[in-house]
């Protein structure tokens, strides 16, 4: 016969472990065609919501978002990072040229120097998770920034998925499957922002529950969501 | 199984509770734990099954079993008084022949020894029921100790602890990659450069325990310099006051197994408690 547990133990969540994300978002002037923009931002809602209804993803997993659009200077902006629970989704406006290779080597930055944070703190985390998200071909010498990103993914220090959320265009096809060692690209069958952001969600659960040693199987998206183009 | 020696007794509270992940997906426990007493010598260990490797259940129920036969049969093939030098005699190590300065380094070539003895053993045990070895992934915590010192011993994650009369705490600490959901593998090629031994010297030593990784983030606390005590204090309280073992090793599974644990991890969780009294 099992006994009951034993009373007075009290079971509080001592492990630090932080599961980094990183959303590198196209700012362009052309994502305000069909209101992809809109859609973002209620994507970012969406998603802000939904991890910090979960009690472990919404206190392990960080987020930071590099935009990226805006002619001049700062064409690429960066947020801070944030545990979900304080994360303020921010409000993008569409705008400016696409230098998605610099983006991805500013986000790139970003990661290190957050792990190093992490490292100095004795805080323990999982391999993050990097979402390019953008509508067309970037517009600058991109093919650093994909290198950076190849490199980077085949040293293990991150994950990254590129996902074009504009028209069936062959260049930007082309382009941003270089930004993957697995020479893939993620295309989003027409506007399906709310499903891509739900898959978002739960990928970021699946490595914040992860423990050691287990292999972490993402989730699969909605059969109809993509058509993954290598 | 209690074991008398000098007046004391090793007593044993061992549970491996399945975590939630494995309920809904319908997989085993990947955890195993075991223990003997020897003489007055315990013998425990606990294996993690990699998440990732198909039977890694059978894999951590085979290694730690393994293990703990090495080590019980070399204690056995000859007998000595009850002292840690007598542990070391038992196993066949001699500080004094060792040409290191320090009992760890002497310790570590004969730990690599046994747990390669074992393994072969589990690469036997694959062989003959056609299993692929790396279905068979599992990480070790062990220790064997008695009144007078001990030493865990170990690969990739976990933890061993030991506490003495005067509250010293020696810690046998997880050992992770760059990520904290990777680790290493007792049946990885590369297992011998991640071996650790961590021996605790001297008299007095009261509670010994071991835990897989699913139990660390309510068992110690967050720097895994201690028992975390609001959970361990009533936990141990209530283990002692148990008339049987055994009964207290269902307490513990309970215990490990409640829905309290579901919002702190999804893992197996094991935990293994011996307190010499």
């Amino acid at each position: 016969m099992a006994l009951d547990a034993i009373p007075g133990a009290d079971f509080v969540n001592n492990a630090q472990q932080r599961c980094p994300m990183v959303l590198v978002l196209d700012c362009s002037g052309s994502m305000s065609v069909g209101d992809r923009i809109g859609l973002l931002n209620k994507g970012l809602v969406q998603l802000k919501n939904d991890l910090d209804s979960d009690p472990t993803a919404s206190t392990s997993v960080r987020i930071l978002v590099v935009s990226f659009g805006v002619v001049g200077s700062d064409d690429v902006a960066v947020s801070e990072w944030k545990d979900v629970m304080d994360f303020s989704p921010p409000v993008l406006e569409a705008q400016g040229i696409t230098p998605t290779g610099r983006a991805m080597q500013v986000a790139l930055d970003e990661i290190e120097k957050e792990k190093n944070r992490l490292k100095a703190a004795g805080i323990k985390y999982t391999r993050p998770l990097l979402y390019l998200i953008t509508d067309g071909a970037p517009t600058d010498a991109w093919q650093i920034g994909a290198k950076a990103a190849v490199d980077a993914e085949t040293s293990k220090k991150v994950n990254i998925f590129p996902i074009l959320v504009g028209d069936d265009d062959s260049v930007a096809l082309d382009n941003l499957k270089q930004f993957s060692s697995r020479n893939t690209v993620l295309k989003l069958n027409g506007l399906k922002f709310n499903e891509l952001f739900q898959w978002l969600s739960a990928s970021a659960k699946a490595v914040s529950q992860s423990a050691s040693g287990q292999q972490v199987q993402l989730p699969s998206p909605q059969p109809d969501m993509f058509s993954i183009q290598v | 199984m209690n074991s008398v020696a000098m007046g004391k007794t090793w007593r044993v509270f061992s549970g491996s509770a399945i975590g939630k992940s494995h309920i809904d997906r319908g997989l085993p426990c990947q955890d195993a734990n075991r223990f003997t007493i020897c003489d007055d010598v315990l013998i425990a260990v606990v294996c993690d099954g990699a998440g990732s490797a198909k039977s890694s259940d059978l894999g951590s129920s085979k290694c730690s079993e393994y293990v703990i036969e090495r080590i019980r049969k070399r204690l056995t093939d000859s007998h000595g008084t009850s002292n840690f030098g007598s542990i070391l005699e038992k196993l066949g190590i001699q500080q004094s022949a060792c040409s290191h300065p320090n009992l760890h380094q002497c310790l570590v070539p004969h730990i690599k020894e046994i747990i390669s003895e074992a393994r072969d053993d589990l690469l036997e045990f694959a062989n003959s029921n056609k299993i692929e070895p790396r279905d068979l992934y599992c990480t070790l915590v062990g220790v064997v100790a008695d009144s007078s010192g001990g030493f865990f011993f170990h690969i990739g994650d976990g933890l061993g602890i030991a506490q003495n009369e005067s509250k010293a705490i020696v810690v046998s600490s997880p050992e992770n990659g760059e990520y904290s959901n990777e680790t290493f593998f007792v049946t990885s090629d590369d297992w011998e450069r991640h071996v650790r031994v961590t021996p605790f010297e001297g008299e007095g030593w009261t509670d010994v325990a071991l835990m897989s990784d699913g139990a660390m983030p309510f068992v110690m606390n967050s720097d895994h310099s201690d028992f975390y005590h609001p959970f361990m204090q009533p936990v141990r309280n209530y283990l002692e006051q148990q008339a049987e073992d055994d009964l207290g090793s269902q307490a513990l599974l309970a215990t490990l197994a409640s829905e309290k644990t579901y919002s702190i991890t999804s893992d197996d969780k094991t935990l293994l408690i011996a307190i010499l009294r």
